[in-house]
């Protein structure tokens, strides 16, 4: 099938009446609960991601990938409107969306928001679409050294590209891989690291801790922070929301070069939408005539990172469905998410399950459009949800997290470990330990010890086997790279700062 | 010197220190390749040493803590207030459970008025009840006294 009529197939798909509601309810829930104070994309998948146990593979696939970009949407709303990032990825969006709600312009800061997340997304989706299937080609020629190394790189780009300290990011992936080797053996059928216990046979789940780390955590670490939070009057038109002709003029421009930025950026692994923002918004400083502008209101201080992190967005999702390979810490628990539905991404995917990766890739097309036909109208609605006092929506949010886990095997055992892991997280992320590297770790734990072991299984413990295939010695060169470079560069960028 | 990096770094190095210690006696290497012991042992062995390096790195750093000093009392009241919930949970099941716990938040940690805590407590755990229960058919503890009771 060539790319056209397999997009057309995948259309079929996404438009039959089941999937385009779950695709609705995915972007709605996605911007709702992205737009709660301190809940990013990967918060939001993971509270959502217990609920999807026992759903079809592509109608939870589709419900998850509408959750993803709902949620990188409702995060800007956020820092426009209040000043607090929902994510990093939102973080530059503060700098002048806030200045632009101060000045009463809220409504134009928060369309063009929107604007720039339709185009970046809707070319995303396009360069996914060609990018993905060439890769997966190529992925095929991958054998167990590769796979190894692939999620070495993985584990690399995010851990250590994203964080402030090298030592810490290499803490909390190692402490990510020994959580996932918890469990009974593969292999042998020997237990490790059980201590005895029957609850920790079948291993940890990965939701467990990505809801320890990020919604406990997050929660626990927002009660400690006694920050004002102001709400400007919202639009409460939806005429409001439309930017100036002049507004759009000025724009055109940044949200190309964004949304190029972003894919590109996305695309690597580790790269991420975080940086792709500051890169984007960094880039139109330096390109601006008056760049003394930016931080004072400036437009298109909102339409270039918005972009490029909704850019970013889609293109995590090229490893990711290619190569199995998440690019970010909300795309490894999207990598979760269809492990858990049964679908294993790779380079076989787009073969052996055309309907559904074609299915999830037209569902992006249409989640989209929704979030421009039905989150524009319902910016009013979405404020006044931030306008729900905190101490409202802590305990709530706790108690989702309680049942979302609960409702995964109906264990006691697990809530015990939910609340350790987020008690484990809070103090780490107080001392600057990045919780994403851990939560790859866990999720890329058992593919990599298996590829590992399956790769000096045919060399017969020769370590050799790593370099002496182009294709591995490649990789090998990539992340000794990405571990060499920033400290030859003398000092690494504190890019969460 | 930073006293949080450096409990962090012990913790982080004990961790791997007892990984070590119970994956030891498994196989770390057979005549196929790698044992169940060689993942986790190699993991386990990076842990203590970089526990170890972030402790020592925070024992001479002499720039000492540079992170505002963080309010704990509040996140130490809730943590209390969750422990207290997962706890009661097995015991008097969901519902009462989490009108418990929400009252608690409500009442003790956020000292809002005791009619409004109470109301928000139940309405909120109804509305759990309903959405979960009813509508997305999940199964919530019961709790022991339900067993007690029949």
């Amino acid at each position: 099938m060539d790319i056209l009529t397999s997009l057309l197939y995948g259309f079929s798909v996404a438009l039959e009446p089941t999937n385009l509601l779950f695709c609705t309810i995915g972007v709605v829930l996605g911007t709702l609960i992205g737009v709660l104070p301190g809940l990013g994309p990967a918060a939001t998948l993971a509270l959502l991601l217990p609920f999807t146990f026992g759903m079809p593979p592509t109608p939870t696939l589709i419900l998850m990938a509408g959750v993803y970009y709902g949620s990188m949407y409702g995060g800007s709303t956020t820092s426009i409107l209040v000043n607090i990032p929902g994510e990093a990825a939102s973080v530059v969006t503060c700098f002048d969306g806030y200045q632009m709600a101060r000045q009463g312009r809220a409504g134009a800061a928060l369309g063009i928001a929107a604007i720039a997340s339709f185009i970046a997304g809707t070319f995303s989706v396009v360069g996914l679409m060609l990018l993905a299937v060439p890769l997966s080609e190529f992925g095929v020629r991958f054998g167990p050294p590769e796979y190894c190394l692939l999620m070495l790189l993985a584990l690399t780009a995010v851990g250590l590209l994203g964080s402030v300290s090298l030592s810490k990011a290499v803490a909390m992936a190692t402490f990510g891989l020994l959580v996932s080797t918890i469990g009974l053996d593969v292999g042998t059928g020997r237990e490790r690291l059980t201590f005895g216990t029957v609850e920790l046979m079948e291993g940890v789940n990965f939701i467990v801790v990505v809801m320890g780390f990020f919604a406990f955590a997050e929660i626990f670490i927002c009660l400690g922070d006694s920050a004002r939070r102001q709400i400007f009057r919202t639009p409460g038109r939806l005429s409001e929301l439309f930017p100036t002709r002049r507004d759009l003029k000025v724009s055109a421009m940044p949200i190309m070069r964004g949304t190029v930025v972003g894919f590109f950026l996305g695309v690597l692994p580790g790269a991420g939408a975080t940086i792709s923002s500051f890169m984007a918004y960094g880039l139109e400083r330096r390109l601006a005539e008056q760049p003394e502008r930016f931080g004072q209101g400036a437009i298109e201080g909102v339409a270039a990172p918005e972009a490029a992190n909704n850019a970013a967005a889609g293109g995590a999702l090229v490893p990711l469905l290619a190569l199995g390979i998440p690019g970010s810490g909300s795309a490894a628990i999207m990598l979760g998410a269809m492990i858990l539905a049964g679908v294993r991404p790779g380079p076989f995917l787009f073969q052996e399950q055309a309907n559904l990766v074609w299915g999830l890739i037209a569902s992006l097309y249409i989640g989209n459009v929704l979030l421009v036909i039905i989150n524009l109208p319902l910016v009013p609605l979405v404020a006044s949800l931030l306008r729900c006092p905190f101490y409202i929506l802590y305990p709530v949010i706790l108690v989702f997290s309680v049942v979302g886990v609960y409702s995964l095997n109906g264990s006691f055992f697990d809530l015990w470990l939910l609340f350790a892991f987020g008690l484990a997280g809070y103090f780490l992320r107080q001392l600057g330990f990045p919780p994403a590297p851990a939560v790859l770790g866990v999720v890329l734990g058992p593919l990599f010890e298996s590829s590992l072991r399956q790769s000096l299984g045919m060399s017969q413990g020769n370590w050799g086997i790593f370099v002496s295939r182009p294709l591995s010695a490649v990789l090998v060169l990539l992340v000794v790279a990405i571990v060499l470079v920033p400290i030859l560069m003398g000092r690494r960028r504190p890019i969460e700062s | 010197m930073r006293a949080g990096d450096i409990w962090a770094g012990g913790a982080i190095a004990a961790v791997g220190a007892v990984s070590v210690a119970v994956v030891l006696p498994l196989e770390f290497w057979s005549e196929y390749g790698p044992g169940p012991a060689f993942f986790p042992l190699v993991l386990a062995a990076v842990l203590v040493v970089i526990g170890g390096f972030i402790a020592f790195a925070g024992w001479f750093d002499r720039a000492g803590a540079t992170a505002a000093a963080a309010n704990y009392r509040k996140p130490g009241l809730v943590i209390i207030v969750t422990a207290a919930y997962m706890a009661l949970l097995h015991v008097i099941g969901f519902g009462l459970a989490t009108a418990l716990f929400l009252f608690s938040l409500f009442y003790w940690v956020e000292s809002r008025p005791l009619g409004r805590s109470l109301a928000l407590a139940v309405g909120v755990t109804v509305a759990v009840h309903l959405i979960f229960v009813s509508f997305l058919k999940t199964s919530l503890p019961a709790g022991m006294m339900a067993s007690w009771i029949s």
